[in-house]
């Protein structure tokens, strides 16, 4: 029935990253290093997986993947592919996500966003139209 | 209601898209491009843990977003995650549909388009497949792919345990 290649499973596997990224968040807010995993149901933390595709499109310089949003989740992993198109704002400009191999890109979500910003500002992202799909994980 | 699935309009080899896609100048990628010579924080995951508390709050706090590195997860499982991604896509539209969802009932499980509408009313260039992962007690299992038959293995965080109630 499975691939025995497939040894390990995407949904462990992102549990353990988000769980160390939710202790080191923590620290570093001064808490005790579960206490956001707890906030977040503990145990019971849910996480959801999206499969984005996008499909060749004939104007993409009239249309976008993803509008300009910020992402309601606490936290969000993204395994972007080598298609360039993700951007995040800071400081009123847009920057592009350069593709990695080996990196997962973090999202700080709105559910934990107000915890590290003392004047309110979006984390914001959009996704211009790219090629093929990502994978994305949400924790809510 | 039919939902128009983006993947079928590429097919349709159009040479312009359709008008509900397309952006007001302000949000056209032209408008939108991104400035030279700024990264995201890169963070590797094996940097001492009082480094990697201080990274990662920075880059929360300043950021919001950073990539990490040294994350262990097997590149052979991040390949098996796009290859069952693709197969499914890859499906006789027909079989997709068999999934799809329903936001506007609060179903959201399953293969969708987004319809929520914006002010503008544009809509994004792009068809999902959203599910649960985890808790294991929440799953909806009957909204996963059966095909690629791999789908279950790469994603399910349980599969020896429904193997075995399977059988």
């Amino acid at each position: 029935m499975c691939d025995r290649e497939v040894t390990e499973n995407y949904s462990k596997e992102m549990l353990r990253v988000t769980e160390k990224v939710l202790e080191v968040l923590s620290e570093g807010l001064g808490l005790e290093k579960k206490s956001l995993k707890s906030q977040l149901g503990g145990e019971l933390i849910e996480l959801e997986m999206k499969i984005n595709m996008y499909p060749p499109c004939p104007q993409p310089d009239l249309a976008l993947g993803v509008e300009p949003h910020t992402d309601m989740s606490a936290l969000t992993l993204l395994l972007p592919n080598e298609v360039p198109g993700l951007q995040v704002w800071k400081d009123n400009n847009w920057v592009a996500v350069n593709y990695l191999q080996d990196a997962l890109m973090v999202l700080v979500g709105d559910q934990l966003e107000v915890m590290f910003m003392k004047i309110w500002i979006l984390f914001m992202i959009l996704v211009l139209i790219l090629c093929c799909f990502t994978l994305v994980i949400g924790v809510k | 209601m039919e939902v128009k699935r983006i993947q079928s309009l590429a097919l349709k080899q159009l040479k312009e898209v359709p008008p509900e896609f397309i952006r007001s100048p302000n949000e056209r990628p032209e408008n939108t491009k991104a400035i030279e010579g700024v990264t995201v924080p890169l963070i590797s995951l094996s940097h001492p843990h009082n480094l990697l508390v201080k990274e990662i709050s920075e880059a929360a706090s300043e950021w919001g977003f950073f990539q990490i590195t040294h994350h262990n997860i097997s590149q052979t499982l991040i390949q098996s995650l796009r290859e069952v991604g693709e197969e499914f896509f890859g499906l006789p539209q027909e079989e997709k549909e068999g999934y799809a969802n329903d936001p506007s009932n609060g179903k959201f499980d399953g293969y969708g388009t987004k319809m929520t509408k914006n002010l503008e009313e544009k809509m994004e260039w792009l068809d999902y497949f959203f599910h649960l992962i985890s808790p294991p007690s929440k799953l909806n299992y009957h909204m996963w792919p059966k095909h690629p038959s791999s789908y279950r293995c790469v994603y399910h965080p349980n599969i020896l345990k429904v193997i075995k109630i399977l059988h």
